[in-house]
């Protein structure tokens, strides 16, 4: 349900429906994003947002491949 | 690399019992330095992998057989598994008493340490541990077969919290530290690790670093420190990011960082458009620059102070005696060879070097502020713009030859 949730708001977020501060907090991240906006003594805005997301998000098939154990090296 | 001499006796009586318990896996021996597959095996793994099959005398029959070294297998055995094989991966078997060993072993300790065993193998060969790629691990033809149920309750073992690789200075835990292949453009590779649980960015490797990685030349802690290095820093305390940052100015007078943060430029008409950078208000003064990835990173995970990234970013929009200290000259070369005036042809000041013997270095042309700091605010001194402007021109120029010819006269300010 969240993945398709998560979907729903790329497709949003895209289209220009929402910005990227709403994206971030109807996403599961939302109380991670106003902690680091909290630590690091910021409001929280689109652009605080938008850096928020470029430096956390993993695309959903990306996420598939990291979360398969059985796939990749594991030394 | 010394070779194991090949022990290949009874080999195929081996294949067929295996084949018989397991007809839907592909098997692949470990026979000395290498692993090799016969039979229907053999052709099935040659088309995956790209690898021609031989005619190959086993147990005096010829069959067809392929192999290669077992320090591939990481790099093969991924590839058989993503092509939909099921892979059953048969350490040789040279003395029957550790075959008792080994079952005594895998009877207690099997069920809960389904890893470890690939690394034992590695560690204490000829162990006879089995070693199996999706969905789970089997056992030596006669150590033990499992069923399926069983393999996929070893699978789930596998899944359980994981030890800690490392543990960095603020006590953060990194688990799931490895790497894999871009389904998209299969000649990327990631490396990706979580921290107290919250899965990282992949970020892409280097071909060099995944080489070592395969070859265990590099860990998950060193490869943490290439890729992630700031979430491996000593965080700032919050408060840095709660007060007013205060940096050191001209003549000392303190400067307020009032506002620093970071944004995405919009402006389609710069040339920094899509660019990330900081945008700082300090002293009264409103100022942005393109960030570096490092910087960046940095601000992110708090490993540096708003203070700190002002130094760096705009220490010369702020003429700071910081950011100028720096640059400093080669050791022997002397603040009289350094020249800085205003270019005749265009009206630009510009820096260049005498460096007697070794010639006279291009003039380049410093920034209004750069230019500002030396002769207004006083907080540069020539030698610092000097080894702002030249500094590796003249360590290249200093290692190369000595020109012959007549010494170039010298013009001082």
């Amino acid at each position: 349900m969240s993945v398709i949730k998560h979907e729903e708001l790329v497709e949003f977020l895209q289209e220009g429906r929402i910005g990227h501060l709403q994206f971030v907090m109807n996403g599961e991240n939302a109380q991670d994003y106003l902690d680091w906006c909290r630590s690091h003594g910021t409001d929280p805005s689109d652009d605080s947002a938008e850096f928020y997301i470029e430096q956390t998000e993993i695309d959903a098939m990306e996420r598939q491949l990291i979360d398969d154990e059985e796939y990749g090296l594991w030394l | 690399m010394k070779q194991k001499p090949e022990n290949i006796d009874g080999i195929l009586d081996q294949f067929v019992k295996m084949k018989e318990k397991h007809p839907d896996a592909l098997l692949l021996f470990r026979i000395g330095d290498t692993y090799q597959s016969f039979k229907q095996d053999a052709v099935k793994a040659s088309t995956i992998l790209d690898i021609e099959t031989r005619e190959k005398k086993v147990d005096g029959k010829k069959v067809k057989s392929i192999g290669f070294p077992h320090h591939a297998l990481d790099t093969y055995l991924p590839r058989l598994v993503r092509a939909g094989m099921r892979v059953a991966i048969c350490e040789q078997l040279e003395k029957p008493q550790k075959i008792e060993k080994e079952k005594s072993q895998s009877t207690t300790n099997e069920a809960d340490m389904p890893r470890k065993k690939k690394e034992q193998a590695a560690q204490e060969e000829p162990v006879k541990s089995v070693k199996a790629d999706k969905p789970a691990e089997e056992k030596k033809t006669e150590v033990k077969s499992e069923a399926k149920s069983e393999q996929s309750q070893e699978a789930k073992a596998e899944r359980k919290p994981r030890e800690p690789q490392m543990v960095t200075v603020n006590g953060d835990k990194v688990t799931h530290g490895h790497a894999y292949q871009s389904k998209t453009n299969p000649e990327d590779w990631y490396f990706t690790a979580k921290i107290n649980g919250e899965q990282l960015k992949p970020q892409k490797m280097d071909p060099a670093d995944l080489a070592a990685y395969q070859k265990k030349e590099m860990t998950v802690p060193q490869l943490m420190e290439r890729y992630y290095p700031t979430k491996l820093m000593q965080r700032v305390p919050d408060v840095a990011f709660q007060v007013a940052n205060v940096v050191s100015g001209p003549e000392q007078r303190p400067l307020t960082v009032d506002k620093f943060n970071v944004y995405k430029e919009k402006d389609e008409q710069r040339p920094d458009f899509g660019r990330y950078k900081f945008y700082a208000e300090v002293d009264g003064q409103k100022m942005s620059t393109v960030a570096s990835r490092q910087d960046l990173n940095a601000y992110f995970d708090r490993v540096q102070t708003p203070g700190q990234l002002v130094e760096k970013n705009f220490g010369e929009r702020l003429h700071l005696p910081s950011h100028y200290q720096q640059f400093r000259l080669p050791e022997g070369v002397e603040a009289s060879v350094v020249r800085i005036a205003k270019d005749r042809s265009d009206n630009k000041w510009k820096v260049s070097a005498d460096l007697g013997e070794h010639g006279r270095t291009d003039k380049k042309e410093i920034s209004f502020d750069d230019g500002f700091a030396l002769f207004k605010t006083k907080t540069a001194t020539r030698e610092q713009i000097a080894a702002k402007y030249l500094g590796e021109d003249i360590k290249t120029m200093l290692n190369g030859p000595v020109m012959s010819m007549e010494k170039s006269q010298s013009m001082k300010m």
